[in-house]
């Protein structure tokens, strides 16, 4: 409970800090970025921690991270030119509502999550020891790039900010980072509550879209929206965060046994569950009925996040990842995706600030004339650059989106497009450069795991899953772009929509296909390629044959099944181009219309910038969901799991936010019978959105009733069921720094606990962690061999090597190197005196050869 | 006295206190080993003088200079303590700047207060950054009271770079200033000349600016070690950590030691403040929170030590100094019949104290006792008795300078214990709660053991094993191959091993020990009366000794080495 409260105080006095420089960097948002304001100090303060300890300035110490507040806090208030408390006093009185909600909501969400992760805190299973590992090892590491836990010699190869920004709160807080870790969930959730109450606000806030409600509203609901102005938005993190797909009803219709009839041999058919074809729906449902999920065999509340499925050519099954935010957050593993969802808001509150920016500013850098002022671009560019060092993937999605904000910006300026465009290209040019250098160690120290682009030709998306997967969010958006295309005077924009919509995609298609047959037909055409370009090219063509499952094949018969699925099942690519229509139909009106009507003079759009956001974020989102149809990110996988993964994830927060400002603006202006119709299916949607969550809680918190007493402590659990080596482990997290060696085993095992556990560097944790960070085995070499070699040797010379060659300091003998391995421990007891013993285990230090 | 008039006087004695504040800060500054926190810090600057990063703890200031010293000369003990002991004598000097808020008496005065406060002393000798801290800090608000806004800049950012001590003193006042507006006081009802420049320190950015910029260069030594930038704002946090130790000391005997080291400042300075308070006085009003305000923060603080009284010391000595220099005028024919008082006082006094000397050296007690309270009864009725029959201001004044003059004699006493120049280690409870008198020893006899083996007197291996002593290590900096190890491999055979004795069972096959105090440190808290009486006569006490066994593998004894014999 006091670390909880330590971490409110620590994030809220950040937060405090950075309100001058959030005002000044978000000046065009009705709240001044209030709602963004911890999150902006977490990142910035992160920053700078990470960059002065990576350049030997700053210590990794309490000290240092103070030092990086100090200078954040000085940069904040120095360049903001705002006294916080002022600045907070002003606020506050203009907005009291709007403040009073958001530290309200801030706290419920962060106490709430925290109960949670209290009923179910274990640090265990999944890639939770892993990110525990890497939150140790920074904590442990005595300046960065921090010690990769799992590989002793050898710095993080990942992408680790936001275990950085987790280990700084955990040091200046001083919390053990076991109950750090599941506060840090906590964190997460509630910061991501707020940015998105904050981001539908500010939408709904803002003078022009204020104006379009006006125009489209009924006394009556202007009423309302003076009244619900602060409550409505709270429908945005109700959508990103709680809401979910289809999958949660579907269990409930699955366990009721709907859709099963019995068969002539008395076994329970369904021709609907097997259309569906969702692993684990496809068996019969445990008799008798129920209308509570409890079919036995797998784990209920994970299906939800495998409803995808992909086969290859010749039939086989891959699973595909489809995760969204309420999964990760009962999951609660702190993966990257997770820590960078607050972030994310962030940078959509960025977006949505370019947008609207009515700023004639400008300035030359070489002949670029840029719109945004030289401060805010460098603060801008940090922001965005620091996406790729939390969530790599990330990076690219808001750098466009910002980008294609500045462009709409510009153009809706003055509507010189090509000027527009050049002025785009010279900013994002200017901004990855930017990007690169702010966060160079990184980058120096980070081999990617990706290795190049796959076309994605016999892998598609069935529209049935596509729409279990997003309906709750598609549905409203829908309802939301009907209206909007229904309150356009269209003229004849919605046939230059249509044309539109579908050369783009028939472009991505065409695109996509040309790779695939380059790819497919490759190790014919490579041949005329000398020397190991033609060789390369050769074995990807061969790699995305194995991978399409498709060999032996003649690429015209892959392309010709791939042509068939794909048209059999058109759910997905169909739905995205109507969506692109929609938006593509009303933003050529909004242009047509301001023309004709000059509805607003000195603007390029009639439609308010706010609605404009709305429409882009949909766009966006069309294109992270359709450009897996048709390409992916090749990884060690090999298939589009990743990419699917990661671009659906995103998808699902720029569409959640559509979803819930939609849904917000249509309450504030519908009348009659659509108005009954918007509430029927905003009702509808969020309910069936819940089953999910339901299910759940449910599930992950035993009922609330938790099998141990609530507690955040993520490692306490080691404790419970092995005291021993929890007393061993934590004698070695007090002992000097060194190598440990322990026994090596599998990915999501138990294994490499101790260097997890203790933040000592491990000889090797899962080797199959560290290949795909590392996009490959070299640099673990014969480690795994080597380790075996050492505990079952009979020769201390052969076992000495060894220590000697990975400079061990720490030799751990506990249950799992006694089970794994047939141990040879009389050349160490020979040798070695041991420096801590208990009943089940016993460490030995090494010194070095000498 | 009228010192304004004699300005060869006051330079006289101005020198005259500074030599004895020199003296008791620098005699034989290295004779004891360092302590283990002491050596922690050597050790962090020597690295640092040797190119080595290493992560700094919260002494910046320390550090930075230390680092400076260790590469520019030899890495002594007495080099570890140079700037502390610097710093300790130039506080005495500032006093004598302070003419816009004290009288020159009290000037003086208060220079003698701080050169023979035990707190200050004893931080003086020891290294670390409680000096500079104070120093720093205090010359800022000299030299802008003096409107030497540059030097008042670099002052300031110097005393950022104070460290831990930093925080001791800053948050005493911190404390003060919300306790005077809590109280409904105003900035302007200090009235003194210290207004204007504490104002601008606050107001104007460019100082602050002046004095980061000036923390910055000066703490990294133009950027040579930044570790200083860390180390800074770790002070902060380190601050916060001391909240987290024990104290030896527990509440009741804390006070005792406040009374035993600290009478002169307590009886002094309390009562002045007492009736500055009476007399509606806001500097004094201020002062006397201020002391308040720190004393409470020392008992609050769980590590709480006698050194802490640095915190408050200016506010204590400040007022001290103004209430005895206002005791030491006499009226018209009064000083000779006062002084008269004042010998008589003490007389009796030294008689009692004598008795109560005795006690702790066994004898007749019931008669010792009877002694004691018939010096008592003697004092009490003598003072009556001049009082009411001769004059209430001359009994009055003679007590009181006699009181004074018994009060100096033992603070100079407790000075020069506190600074004990001849390594004697009486038992303190202020200063470093560990000395360790046997280490010099170990060292020669290893010295003499890697002569008489290998012909050079520090060549010889040493294996120190399982001990995370960084008082030994500084201590065996001089022997290039020493190795600290957790665990030793067992056909690793080293010339030499340091261990603690209960490791003994692994050693005693192959090796030779000697048992070695490295520290020894008081129990106060086993103490009973009787200890309390010999401790406050004889300061002595059972030291718990820290011993470790120095092993020197068999053979390498002359014994055990057989001689060849010729054919």
């Amino acid at each position: 409970m006091i670390d909880l409260l330590f971490w409110y105080i620590a994030v809220s006095l950040i937060g405090f800090l950075a309100l001058p420089l959030g005002s000044m960097l978000l000046p065009t948002l009705k709240d001044r970025g209030y709602a963004f304001n911890r999150v902006l100090g977490l990142m910035l303060t992160g920053f700078l921690y990470w960059l002065l300890v990576s350049y030997k300035i700053l210590q990794n110490d309490p000290g240092g991270i103070l030092m990086a507040l100090i200078i954040f806090a000085a940069i904040s208030i120095g360049i903001g030119k705002r006294n916080p408390i002022t600045l907070l006093k002003d606020i506050f009185q203009q907005q009291k509502g709007y403040v009073i909600v958001i530290e309200v909501l801030f706290m419920l969400l962060f106490a709430a999550m925290a109960l949670l992760r209290a009923t179910n805190p274990d640090i265990t299973g999944t890639e939770k020891p892993m990110e525990l590992a890497f939150i140790n090892a920074i904590l442990r590491s005595a300046s960065f790039p921090p010690n990769d836990p799992w590989l002793a010699g050898y710095s993080i190869s990942y992408y680790y900010f936001g275990y950085v920004i987790t280990a700084m709160i955990i040091k200046v807080t001083a919390t053990p980072s076991g109950i750090g870790f599941n506060l840090m969930i906590s964190l997460v959730f509630s910061l991501t509550g707020i940015g998105m109450y904050g981001l539908v606000y500010n939408i709904i806030q803002s003078q022009r879209v204020q104006d379009w409600i006006e125009k489209y509203s009924s006394h009556e609901n202007r009423k309302k929206t003076a009244s619900s102005g602060i409550f409505l938005p709270l429908i945005g993190p109700l959508f990103t965060l709680v809401v979910s797909n289809f999958e949660g009803v579907l269990e409930f219709l699955h366990a009721r046994g709907l859709f099963w009839s019995s068969g002539t041999d008395g076994s329970l058919q369904s021709s609907f569950w097997k259309w569906l074809d969702i692993q684990e729906l496809i068996m019969a449902p445990a008799q008798p009925f129920s209308w509570w999920p409890n079919r036995p065999g797998g784990i209920i509340w994970w299906r939800a996040s495998r409803v995808l499925s992909d086969y290859n050519y010749s039939g086989n099954w891959l699973e595909v990842i489809d995760e969204f935010p309420f999964f990760s957050f009962l999951l609660a593993d702190l993966h990257p995706h997770v820590l960078a969802l607050p972030f994310v808001t962030l940078m959509l509150a960025l977006v949505l600030n370019v947008l609207c920016s009515k700023s004639k500013y400008e300035f030359s850098l070489r002949g670029m004339l840029i719109h945004i002022p030289p401060i805010n671009l460098v603060f801008y560019t940090i922001l965005l650059g620091g996406m790729a060092f939390l969530n790599t993937w990330d990076f690219p999605v808001y750098l466009a989106l910002f980008l294609s904000a500045y462009f709409i910006n510009i153009v809706g300026a003055d509507g010189s497009h090509w000027e527009a465009v050049w002025k785009t290209i010279s900013l994002g040019i200017l901004m990855v450069a930017g990007s690169v250098i702010a966060y160079i160690p990184f980058y120096l120290g980070f081999s990617s795991q990706a290795g190049g682009i796959i076309p994605s030709v016999i892998f598609s998306t069935r529209g049935v899953h596509f729409w279990i997967m997003f309906g709750t969010l598609l549905i409203p958006i829908f309802y939301f772009l009907i209206v909007l295309f229904n309150r356009q005077r269209l003229g004849k924009a919605w046939i230059k929509g249509l044309w539109i919509s579908i050369a783009v995609l028939a472009v991505i298609w065409a695109g996509g296909f040309l790779l695939g047959w380059l790819a497919a037909t490759a190790p014919r055409w490579t041949g005329l390629i000398p020397g190991a370009l033609g060789y390369s090219l050769s074995e990807a063509g061969t790699y995305f044959l194995s991978i399409q499952g498709a060999m032996d094949v003649s690429s015209g018969d892959l392309f010709s099944t791939a042509l068939v699925r794909r048209f059999t099942a058109p759910g997905t690519w169909l739905t995205l181009l109507v969506l692109g229509f929609l938006i593509t139909s009303i933003v050529l009106s909004s242009r047509r219309q301001n023309l004709q009507e000059n509805e607003r003079p000195g603007s390029w759009f009639s439609l308010p910038e706010g609605i404009l956001c709305i429409l882009l974020v949909i766009a966006a989102a069309i294109f992270l969901t359709i450009i897996p149809e048709f390409i992916y990110l090749r990884d060690q996988f090999g298939w589009r799991m990743n990419t699917i993964f990661k671009f659906y994830y995103q998808a699902w927060i720029l569409w959640s936010l559509a979803a819930a400002t939609g849904i917000s603006l249509l309450w504030l202006t519908t009348r009659h019978i659509w108005g009954v119709v918007l509430k029927t299916i905003t009702f509808i949607v969020v309910v069936i959105g819940l089953a999910y969550p339901v299910i759940g809680i449910a599930y992950t918190t035993n009922n609330f009733r938790p099998i141990n007493k609530l507690d955040l402590d993520g490692t306490s659990y080691m404790a419970r069921y092995n005291p021993d080596e929890a007393q061993a482990i934590e004698w070695l997290s007090q002992a000097p720094y060194g190598n440990v060696l322990e026994a090596v085993g599998g990915s999501y095992s138990s294994y490499a606990r101790v260097a997890t556990l203790s933040g000592l560097p491990g000889i090797l944790g899962w080797p199959p962690h560290e290949s795909q960070w590392r996009g490959g085995a070299r640099e673990m070499g014969n480690r795994e061999i080597d380790i075996e070699r050492f505990y079952t040797t009979a020769d201390w010379q052969e076992a000495l090597e060894i220590l000697d060659a990975y400079k061990v300091k720490y030799i751990y003998i506990g249950g799992l190197e006694r089970t794994k391995y047939r141990l040879d421990e009389d050349k160490i007891i020979r040798n070695l005196t041991p420096v801590y013993q208990n009943d089940s285990v016993t460490i030995y230090a090494y010194n070095g050869s000498k | 006295m009228d010192y304004r008039n004699s300005s060869w006087n006051h330079a006289y004695t101005i020198i005259a206190i500074l030599f004895l504040a020199f003296m008791l800060r620098f005699i034989n500054l290295g004779i004891k080993p360092l302590s283990d926190a002491e050596a922690s810090l050597a050790l962090q600057a020597l690295s640092s003088a040797k190119g080595v990063s290493v992560p700094w703890s919260g002494e910046p200031a320390y550090l930075a200079f230390t680092s400076l010293l260790f590469s520019l000369f030899d890495q002594t003990n007495f080099s570890v303590r140079f700037f502390p002991a610097l710093f300790g004598t130039l506080i005495v000097g500032l006093s004598f700047f302070s003419n816009r808020i004290l009288t020159k008496p009290a000037a003086i005065l208060l220079a003698v207060f701080l050169t023979l406060d035990p707190a200050l002393i004893s931080l003086s000798r020891t290294a670390g950054g409680a000096t500079a801290a104070l120093f720093f800090l205090g010359a800022a608000i000299v030299f802008f009271v003096n409107k030497n806004n540059k030097l008042a800049e670099v002052f300031l950012g110097l005393a950022f770079l104070g460290g831990v001590w930093l925080w001791h003193i800053l948050i005493p006042i911190i404390i003060a200033v919300v306790l005077w507006k809590l109280l409904g006081n105003k900035l302007q009802d200090l009235n003194t000349p210290l207004l204007p420049p504490i104002k601008s320190i606050f107001m104007d950015r460019s100082v602050w600016i002046g004095s980061i910029l000036a923390a910055i260069l000066l703490g990294t030594l133009w950027l040579i070690y930044p570790n200083a930038v860390s180390s800074m704002a770790g002070s902060f946090t380190d601050y916060f950590s001391g909240w987290k130790t024990q104290s030896s000391l527990s509440f009741p005997i804390f006070w005792l030691g406040v009374l035993v080291y600290f009478p002169l400042g307590v009886i002094f300075g309390v009562s002045g403040g007492i009736r500055r308070l009476r007399a509606k006085d806001g500097m004094g009003k201020f002062l006397f929170l201020w002391l308040i305000s720190g004393l409470l923060v020392i008992v609050v603080h769980p590590g709480r030590e006698l050194t802490f009284l640095l915190s408050c010391n200016l506010p204590l000595y400040i007022l001290a100094s103004e209430e005895v220099s206002r005791c030491l005028n006499a009226g018209e024919g009064e000083l000779l019949p006062s002084l008269g008082v004042a010998s008589l006082f003490i007389i009796i006094i030294s008689f009692l104290l004598l008795n109560v000397a005795k006690l702790t050296f066994g004898g007749d007690q019931k008669q010792l006792i009877i002694a004691l309270g018939g010096s008592i009864g003697i004092l009490v009725i003598s003072g009556v008795l001049i009082f009411l029959g001769w004059s209430g201001s001359i009994a009055r004044k003679g007590y009181i300078w006699g009181l004074l003059g018994i009060l100096m004699i033992t603070t100079f006493s407790t000075a020069w214990r506190t600074a004990d120049p001849g390594g004697n280690s009486s038992a303190e409870m202020i200063g470093s709660s560990a000395s360790q008198p046997q280490l010099n020893l170990m060292k020669n006899t290893i010295h003499e053991v890697s002569n008489w083996n290998i012909g050079s007197s520090n060549g010889i291996d040493i294996s120190v094993v399982d001990m995370d002593s960084k008082s030994l290590e500084w201590g065996l900096r001089d022997f290039p191959n020493t190795n600290f190890l957790f665990g030793m491999g067992k056909g690793y055979n080293p010339s030499i091993v340091i261990s603690s004795p209960d490791k003994s069972f692994e050693f005693q096959d192959q090796y030779r020990g000697q048992d070695f105090v490295i520290a020894k440190k008081v129990q106060w808290g086993s103490f009973d009366t009787f200890d309390w009486i010999t401790w406050l006569v004889q300061r002595k006490a059972y030291f718990e000794p820290n011993i470790v066994v120095l092993w020197v593998r068999a053979e390498l004894f002359s014994d055990s080495q057989s001689i060849p014999v010729s054919p």
